[in-house]
């Protein structure tokens, strides 16, 4: 595909044929060599076709072949004119990633790393189909849906100011559990509090370094401290509500003689019976996950209590943030000097909101938002936060990790004759996983190198480096 | 249960008397078989994020039974499953295509809605928009069954379903 390079980091591609705005990458030189005869261009491209679609077809450094749409993928479409996609959100509805820390120094922790490591594994639930100790009445999994973090915090797995530090407050309006499938809530009841498969995880880590000294004290993060970030999802429920209205928005362009480009980019306009249903049973999957998180976040605080002897105030561990990567939200932006409501469908990219920002709580109001970028699991992650510049090009839109470079069959090969796990021993790193052949797909060379990926977001000024975390002890599904 | 799968050991050390590496030796015959599917009505296909199939038939009714024994095939080690009950299903689709989306997915939701391990299917009838078939299979036993790969979806994305002059063939992309 042809593409023009714009500045140092932002190529565009060209309108052609039925795309109805043009596509635009952000990557290095380098990264956009390996990707002009990738098929997530193509997909960049096929999204520009999809009806509303609003100013550009954007993807993020860390962009790599998705069905349908890219993961990595920004779209946004006009909430009266515009389309929602399912398979734009993905399958795991409000996948996302949150941040805690507190008091703990690395050397408080650091003769513990492998009780730590075996006591986490014990009691966080992990693998596909893991169920939690958690016994969920019908009536509750209602609550969960509807109220999202809130339901958490009154049931004792957090504190009022988790809720605030999370993105919109752990709760998307408009869920309506009555348009949930009963598939989707029967699964949704067993695996409230589980980690998931893949590369789901609960790393605690360190801070390792501090690119912003100013932004990192507003967001409570000093040298050394001790991190403890979680990656999961909506599990079962949230994969049950994307497959019943994939395979309903599939029949619709079927029947209609729509003809897309790919049929995973099958959409419902937001302004139908449809879409509205999907919007509505999108939000209770948000709404479970952001539970979800909170009660992994919860057990983890519990562990190291438990295993550290000490008591909630010296932890003094609070939610430091919380994103979502695979989501569709209505927001304003200003599109070519004008206010427009949008839908903007963010599938393997985080929200970038700046500074000033009025849905953003007042803690991080001169700072803009964290954003949380998980890197594999044995290099590091980042903390990023917000920018204007986001707000003008990318729809307050940012990279959300590493992105796959290795297929997971691919990554298999490449780890035969290795233990991964003793690998990344040597570098300091104690992982417990599940999942039979995990960690050979999820090892550090089947992703692409994350700082290159958060370089390229800095450099772009689609947000701004604040601080590195380095893992030392990972829990996989 | 943490797994060995990761400490696959070189072939070269076959003759190893250590009983841990035999025990990665065996890994490492699971992993060819896993990479190089011995049966002949499939093959897979490398995709960076999921896992695809490509699957032949000499007439449609087979190429959704092999779609089907493909997918039970990667799920799980189906040596150790039993038939311990069996299910009758109809599936419809506007047309072949969504008849196959349609059929995997129920069929993979048995595995993650019903917490069953397929064994094996037999499809009675089949048009372009419906089938009726019986699938046989056994509640998931964590101690018996090992889980090869961990498939969460079936997607649209390239999704074929051809009828070609040596037969019929599909091709379907998985979320894993």
């Amino acid at each position: 595909m042809e593409l023009k390079q714009l500045n140092e980091y932002c190529w565009e591609i060209p309108r052609s044929g039925a795309m109805r705005v043009p596509g635009r990458l952000y990557a290095s030189a380098a990264m956009i060599r390996e990707l002009a005869q990738d098929e997530a261009v193509r997909q960049v491209a096929n999204v520009a076709h999809l009806p509303g679609i609003v100013g550009v077809s954007l993807a993020m450094p860390d962009i790599h072949w998705g069905y349908g749409f890219p993961i990595g993928g920004v779209a946004a479409f006009d909430w009266e004119n515009g389309v929602v996609s399912p398979g734009g959100v993905g399958y795991d509805i409000n996948c996302g990633v949150r941040l805690a820390a507190g008091n703990l120094t690395e050397q408080d922790i650091r003769p513990l790393l492998s009780r730590l490591a075996d006591t986490l594994y014990r009691e966080i639930p992990s693998g596909v189909g893991s169920t939690g100790p958690l016994k969920l009445s019908k009536k509750d999994e209602q609550a969960v849906l509807t109220l999202g973090s809130r339901w958490a915090v009154t049931q004792g797995f957090g504190e009022d100011q988790d809720i605030l530090h999370t993105e919109d407050q752990g709760c998307l309006e408009g869920a309506d559990p009555q348009v949930v499938s009963a598939r989707a809530l029967e699964r949704g009841l067993q695996q409230l509090g589980t980690l998931g498969s893949g590369n789901h995880f609960v790393e605690i880590g360190m801070v390792a370094e501090i690119y912003a000294e100013d932004i990192a004290a507003r967001f409570h993060l000093f040298k050394g401290q001790v991190t403890v970030m979680i990656h999961s999802g909506s599990r079962g429920l949230g994969y049950q509500i994307c497959d019943d209205f994939l395979a309903h928005t599939a029949r619709l362009a079927s029947a209609q003689g729509i003809v897309l480009p790919d049929r995973q980019l099958s959409c419902a306009p937001i302004q139908s019976d449809d879409g509205r249903r999907y919007l509505a049973a999108m939000a209770c999957a948000a709404n479970y996950a952001w539970v979800n998180r909170q009660i992994l976040m919860h057990r983890t605080r519990e562990v190291l209590m438990k295993v550290l002897g000490i008591g909630p105030r010296d932890l003094g561990m609070g939610l430091i943030y919380d994103v979502c990567h695979n989501i569709a939200k209505k927001e304003e932006h200003l599109v070519g000097g004008r206010k427009m409501t949008l839908c903007v469908h963010r599938k393997g990219a985080t929200r970038s909101f700046g500074p000033g920002h009025p849905s953003l709580c007042p803690d991080y109001q001169a700072t803009g938002q964290p954003i949380l970028i998980p890197g594999d699991m044995g290099t590091a992650s980042y903390v990023l936060a917000g920018t204007e510049k986001a707000m003008s090009e990318t729809f307050g839109s940012t990279c959300h990790g590493a992105g796959r470079v290795l297929s997971r069959t691919a990554a298999k090969k490449a780890s035969r004759g290795r233990a991964i796990h003793r690998e990344l021993e040597e570098r300091g790193i104690l992982v417990r996983w599940t999942g039979r052949g995990t960690l050979a797909e999820e090892m550090p060379d089947a992703y692409k190198d994350i700082t290159e990926v958060v370089d390229v977001v800095h450099g772009a000024g689609l947000s701004r480096k604040v601080a590195r975390i380095k893992p030392l002890v990972v829990i996989k599904g | 249960m943490t797994c060995l799968f990761d400490n696959i050991f070189d072939p070269d050390t076959d003759s190893d008397p250590d009983p841990e590496n035999q025990l990665r030796l065996h890994c490492l015959k699971e992993f060819e078989a896993l990479t190089n599917p011995s049966a002949d009505y499939y093959s897979l296909i490398d995709h960076t994020a999921d896992l695809g199939i490509r699957v032949v038939g000499p007439d449609s009714k087979t190429l959704f039974e092999n779609a089907a024994a493909a997918l039970f095939e990667l799920l799980a080690d189906s040596e150790n499953v039993t038939e311990q009950l069996c299910l009758g299903l109809e599936i419809s689709g506007h047309d072949y295509a969504e008849l196959m989306f349609n059929w995997l997915r129920e069929l993979l939701y048995l595995r993650h809605g019903k917490n069953l391990i397929g064994k094996r299917v037999m499809i009675s009838s089949l048009t372009e928009t419906g089938l009726c078939a019986r699938v046989w299979a056994e509640t998931h036993d964590p101690e018996r069954h090992r889980i090869d790969h961990e498939i969460k979806a079936v997607t649209y994305h390239q999704l074929t379903v051809e009828e070609k002059a040596e037969g019929w063939t599909a091709q379907i992309i998985f979320d894993v």
